[in-house]
C-alpha cells in the first residue's frame, strides 16, 4: 500500500530507461497533421478578416495608405485572437487594423470600415445607427436578432459550427456590395 | 545518493538524448508553430470560406472571466508570462505575482505565502491544480517540490490574494492559487523540450496530443529532470540535489452540445537530498545530517460539465489522490477521495447564483521516527461542505454586490462558517472600485492535534527526596538529571480565524496603460503559538520532560497593499512593475508573554518590488528581463536581495525554438530564508541555462 508507486519506478536507473522508452514511443508515433483545436472566436476572427475580401466599399472610401479599420464596440470577446488574425493582412494594400471603442464618441465613422458590436451594446442600436449616419460601414454582430434590428452580418453559433446571417437590404442601403459567394453561404434575413 | 551515481546518471541521460533527439527530428514533418493559438489561426486562414463555415468548434470559448470586474485582488500568470520569465518550475513562476512571498530554502524546497505568515509549512494559502487540492492536511501547507507538470501545458495560474474561503473553503485564508492546465485541444501535436544549465542537468519533457475519435482528444506527457547540488553558505556542497520523473495523461470529450467530459491521471516519483540539523538523542547538541527525502504519488481526476440551458449549468468533479513521502522526521502515506458538485444559475434579472456541495475523505498512515510520532498513527477524516454565492447587479452595468458563505464540517474543529460580502462599482467602463469583508479560518492540521515532536535535550537540576536512611525523612537534595524537550499537539487546538477588510481600485488609464491597487487590513484571532507547560518529572530513572503545547495564544492584525502597473509601451515592448508592502501588529493574548519574539512577524519581507519587460525584436528574437527586490528578514539575519534574470529566445523555425537565460545575474548567490532544524538553507545561486523546444 505504502509503496504502491515506488515499486513502479523505484530504482533510479529505471528513470533513464523509462525516458528512453518514452522518447522512442513519441518518435515512432505516426506523424500526421496535428488536429487543430478550434474555438468559436477563432472562427469568427478569421471570418471577420476574410470578410474584407467579399465586400466592396465605395471607391471614395478606399483612401490609400490609411489603415483599413475593424472597430470593436464594447468589450472585446476575441481577447487577442482578432489582433493575431489580422496581423500582416491587407485590403487593397491597406493594412488591417483593430480599434476598440468604449463609447460612441470614440467611434469616428469617417475612419471605420467594419464595426463589430458586442452583445452588450446591441441594445444601443438606435444610437449606433445615428452615429454611423450613412457612412458605408459594415456592421457585424454575434447576437441573435441582430440582423432583424438592422445589423448587416451576424455570426451565430449553430451546434458546433458558425452560421452567417446577412441582412442584404441593410447592406445595399449603405452603399456596400457583397459577393454572391458570400450571400450564397449565408442565411438571408429578414 | 553519491556523487558517483550522479555523474553516471548524467552520462546516461546525455548519451540517451544525444542519440534519440536527432531521430525525432528526422522522423517528423508537418510543422506547426510554437503557440497553439497561432497554429489554429494559421490553419483556419488556410481554409476557403466554405470550409471555414463547416469547421467544428472543438474547444470552449476563449472568453475568460473579465478580471477587471472581479471584486478581489486577482493576478493571472499566463502561459506567455511563464514562457517569457524563463521560470524553471511553478514556485519560480509565482515570483511574478505582486506581493506573493516566494522564498527558496534549498535546491527543491520553497516557502510561499500571501500576505504574510510565510514558512516552509505556510498554512494560510490554499493551492489547487485543476480543482484538486494539494494542501497537505498533515502539517498544513504545500510540499511545493511535489507540485509540477509540463510548464508548457499550463494555461494560466490564477492567484487570489486575500481570503477565498467563501468559495474555496477552509485554509484559503490569505490566498488561493489555482493552477489550470490546458484543455487537450490546446496541446495537439508533439512537443519535446530539453533544458541544460549550471544546475539543471538536464531536464527533458515530451508531450503528444492527438484525437481518439471526432469528439475526444487527448495528450500524454512525461517530464524528468536532475538538478545538482547548490552550495551551502560556507561554500561546500549543499547536499540538496533533486531528481524527478513524472508522467500524465488527459482526455477531453465534447460528448454532446451540452456535455463535456474531462479525465486526467498523473504519477510522479522524486528524490530530493536534504541537509538537516537534528537534535541528538541521548546526548546534548545537534548534528548536521545529510538525508534524502523520497516522495511519490499520483491522482486520477474526472469532471463532467453539463449545460442545462442558456442560464444554468452544472459541474461534477471527482478525484482520487495518493501521496507518499519519506521525509526526515516522518514517513506518511495518504489517500484522498474528493467529490464536488456545483450549479451555476443565471436567471433573468440581476442575479447570478452559484452553489455547491462537497465531500472529502482523507486517510493517512504514518511511520513515526525518534523525532516525530503520531497518536494514532493512522487516521481517516471527513470533510463536508456546502457553499452558496449570489452576484447581484443592483445598478445595471455599474454596481454589484456579491454575498455568499461556505459551511463546512471537519473532524478537528467541527462546524465552520466562512461568509463574505463583496461590492464593486464601475463609475466608468475603465474603472472599477471594489471592497470586501470576509471571514476565513485555518483549520487544525493532523500534526497540531496528534503529534509529539522531539526538540532536543540537556540537563536540569531538580530537587528530589533524599533516600532515608541515611538522610532524615522529608529532606530533598539537588540532582542533575537528563531533560528532553517535546512539543505536543493537543485536541484543544482550534481554528485560526481571520476577518479581512479589503479595498481595491483598477484603472485602465488608456488602451496601453493600466493600474491595479489592492489594500488590506486583516484581523486575526487564535493564531498558533507554542505554550510552555510544567515540567514532567519521573523518578525512575530520574528524568524530566520539558513540554510545550500547541495553542491559540496569538492575535493581532496585518495591513498593507499591492500595486501593479502594466504598460504596453509599443507593439513590441511591454513593461510590468509592482510594489508591495506589509506590516504586522501581532500580540500574545497572555500579557505575561508579551515582549517575547513572534516568529510569524519575522519571516515575511516587508517590501517587495519587481519590474519586468517583454521585448520582441526583429528576426524572431525576443529579450525578456525581470528584476526583483525582496526586503531583508531583519530579525533572522537574512539580507535583502536583488535578483535579475534575463532570457533571449529565438524562434529559429516555425517548429524550433532556442532560449538562453541567466538567473541572478547580479550576484553569485544569496540566502532567501533562515535555517530550520529540519532544513538547512542553501545559497540560491547564479545560473545559466539553455533550452530548446521542438514541435511536430
Amino acid at each position: 500500500m505504502m509503496h504502491r508507486f515506488t515499486t513502479a519506478y523505484r530504482a533510479t536507473s529505471t528513470h533513464t530507461a523509462f525516458f528512453a522508452v518514452l522518447l522512442l514511443l513519441f518518435c515512432t508515433m505516426p506523424v500526421k497533421a496535428a488536429a487543430q483545436q478550434v474555438g468559436e472566436y477563432h472562427i469568427k476572427a478569421v471570418f471577420l478578416t476574410n470578410l474584407t475580401h467579399f465586400v466592396t466599399w465605395p471607391e471614395n472610401v478606399d483612401r490609400e495608405n490609411a489603415p483599413f479599420i475593424i472597430g470593436i464596440y464594447g468589450p472585446d470577446p476575441f481577447d487577442s485572437i482578432l489582433d493575431k488574425a489580422v496581423a500582416g493582412e491587407k485590403k487593397n494594400n491597406r493594412p488591417l487594423k483593430i480599434e476598440r471603442y468604449h463609447n460612441l464618441q470614440e467611434l469616428d465613422p469617417t475612419r471605420c470600415n467594419i464595426l463589430f458590436i458586442h452583445d452588450s451594446k446591441v441594445d444601443e442600436w438606435k444610437a449606433i445607427q445615428s452615429r454611423l449616419a450613412n457612412y458605408p460601414i459594415l456592421t457585424v454582430g454575434d447576437t441573435s436578432g441582430f440582423p432583424e434590428q438592422g445589423g448587416m452580418v451576424n455570426l451565430i453559433k449553430n451546434g458546433q459550427k458558425i452560421q452567417v446571417e446577412i441582412n442584404h437590404n441593410a447592406v445595399q442601403k449603405s452603399g456596400l456590395t457583397m459577393s454572391s459567394k458570400l450571400l450564397s453561404l449565408a442565411r438571408i434575413v429578414p | 545518493m553519491t556523487v558517483n551515481q550522479h555523474s553516471k546518471r548524467k552520462f546516461l541521460y546525455g548519451s540517451v538524448f544525444s542519440i534519440l533527439l536527432p531521430l525525432c527530428t528526422f522522423g517528423s514533418s508537418g510543422a506547426q508553430t510554437q503557440q497553439p493559438e497561432d497554429a489554429t489561426l494559421l490553419y483556419l486562414k488556410g481554409l476557403s470560406i466554405e470550409e471555414l463555415l463547416q469547421t467544428q468548434i472543438t474547444s470552449v470559448s476563449k472568453k475568460s472571466e473579465q478580471l477587471f470586474n472581479v471584486a478581489a485582488a486577482v493576478t493571472v500568470i499566463t502561459q506567455e508570462d511563464i514562457e517569457r520569465s524563463g521560470a524553471q518550475n511553478i514556485p519560480e513562476a509565482l515570483r511574478l505575482v505582486p506581493g506573493l512571498q516566494v522564498a527558496q530554502l534549498d535546491g527543491s524546497r520553497y516557502a510561499i505565502s500571501s500576505r504574510g505568515f510565510n514558512e516552509y509549512f505556510a498554512n494560510k494559502l490554499l493551492v489547487l491544480i485543476d480543482g484538486r487540492s494539494v494542501y497537505t492536511p498533515l502539517f498544513s501547507g504545500v510540499y511545493w517540490n511535489a507540485q509540477d507538470t509540463m510548464l508548457e501545458d499550463i494555461e494560466r495560474i490564477e492567484v487570489i490574494r486575500g481570503p477565498g474561503a467563501t468559495v474555496w473553503g477552509a485554509n484559503a485564508v490569505n490566498g488561493v492559487i489555482n493552477i489550470i492546465t490546458k484543455n487537450s485541444g490546446d496541446t495537439q501535436g508533439g512537443l519535446v523540450t530539453t533544458k541544460v544549465g549550471d544546475y539543471i542537468q538536464p531536464e527533458v519533457s515530451a508531450r503528444y496530443g492527438g484525437q481518439i475519435d471526432d469528439k475526444t482528444i487527448y495528450r500524454i506527457f512525461a517530464k524528468g529532470f536532475h538538478q545538482k547540488d547548490y552550495k551551502d553558505p560556507e561554500g561546500g556542497d549543499a547536499h540538496d540535489a533533486w531528481e524527478s520523473i513524472r508522467t500524465g495523461f488527459r482526455a477531453d470529450r465534447s460528448h454532446t452540445d451540452k456535455d463535456t467530459l474531462s479525465f486526467q491521471a498523473e504519477a510522479y516519483d522524486n528524490e530530493a537530498d536534504i541537509r538537516s540539523d537534528l537534535a541528538n538523542i541521548g546526548t546534548p547538541g545537534w548534528t548536521e545530517t545529510n538525508g534524502t527525502e523520497k516522495y511519490n504519488g499520483g491522482h486520477v481526476l474526472t469532471t463532467w460539465q453539463h449545460r442545462i440551458n442558456d442560464t444554468s449549468d452544472i459541474d461534477l468533479q471527482f478525484y482520487y489522490d495518493y501521496t507518499w513521502r519519506d521525509q526526515v522526521v516522518a514517513e506518511e502515506s495518504r489517500d484522498t477521495i474528493d467529490l464536488e458538485f456545483k450549479h451555476h444559475w443565471d436567471p433573468a434579472g440581476s442575479h447570478d447564483i452559484v452553489w455547491g456541495l462537497g465531500y472529502r475523505w482523507t486517510s493517512d498512515d504514518i511511520d513515526s521516527t525518534q523525532y516525530v510520532s503520531f497518536d494514532p498513527d493512522s487516521r481517516s477524516d471527513n470533510l463536508w461542505s456546502a457553499f452558496v454565492q449570489d452576484d447581484i447587479n443592483l445598478i445595471p452595468e455599474t454596481f454589484w454586490i456579491t454575498l455568499g458563505s461556505k459551511f463546512e464540517h471537519n473532524d478537528y474543529s467541527g462546524f465552520e462558517i466562512q461568509p463574505s460580502a463583496r461590492a464593486r462599482y464601475k463609475p466608468t467602463e475603465r474603472q472599477t472600485i471594489w471592497g470586501a469583508v470576509s471571514r476565513a479560518v485555518r483549520t487544525p492540521s493532523r500534526a497540531e492535534h496528534d503529534f509529539t515532536a522531539y526538540l532536543g535535550n540537556g540537563s536540569v537540576n531538580i530537587m528530589v527526596p533524599a533516600p532515608s536512611p541515611p538522610f532524615p525523612p522529608g529532606m530533598t537534595v539537588p540532582l542533575i538529571v537528563p531533560a528532553n524537550a517535546y512539543v505536543y499537539g493537543t485536541d484543544d487546538f482550534d481554528s485560526e480565524e481571520l476577518i479581512a477588510y479589503e479595498l481595491g481600485y483598477r484603472w485602465q488609464a488608456s488602451d496601453a496603460l493600466s493600474f491595479d491597487l489592492a489594500t488590506f487590513y486583516n484581523v486575526y484571532d487564535n493564531l498558533r503559538t507554542l505554550e510552555d507547560g510544567s515540567p514532567i518529572i519521573s523518578l525512575n530513572p530520574p528524568s524530566v520532560i520539558i513540554p510545550a503545547y500547541v495553542g491559540n495564544g496569538l492575535e493581532g492584525n496585518t495591513y498593507g497593499f499591492e500595486l501593479q502597473g502594466t504598460w504596453q509601451a509599443t507593439d513590441t515592448l511591454k513593461i510590468i512593475a509592482a510594489y508591495s508592502l506589509i506590516d504586522f501588529d501581532l500580540e500574545y493574548k497572555d500579557p505575561a508573554l508579551r515582549g517575547n519574539s513572534i516568529s510569524d512577524e519575522q519571516l515575511t519581507p516587508q517590501q517587495q518590488f519587481q519590474i519586468r519587460s517583454y521585448l520582441d525584436l526583429p528576426h524572431n528574437l525576443s529579450l525578456d528581463a525581470e528584476l526583483y527586490y525582496v526586503d531583508k528578514l531583519e530579525d533572522r539575519d537574512i539580507d535583502s536581495y536583488l535578483r535579475f534574470d534575463l532570457q533571449l529566445s529565438w524562434q529559429a523555425k516555425e517548429n524550433f525554438r532556442v532560449s538562453v537565460g541567466a538567473e541572478n545575474l547580479f550576484d553569485s548567490g544569496h540566502q532567501e530564508f533562515p535555517e530550520r532544524q529540519d532544513i538547512l538553507p542553501s545559497e540560491i545561486p547564479q545560473q545559466f541555462w539553455l533550452k530548446a523546444s521542438y514541435t511536430f
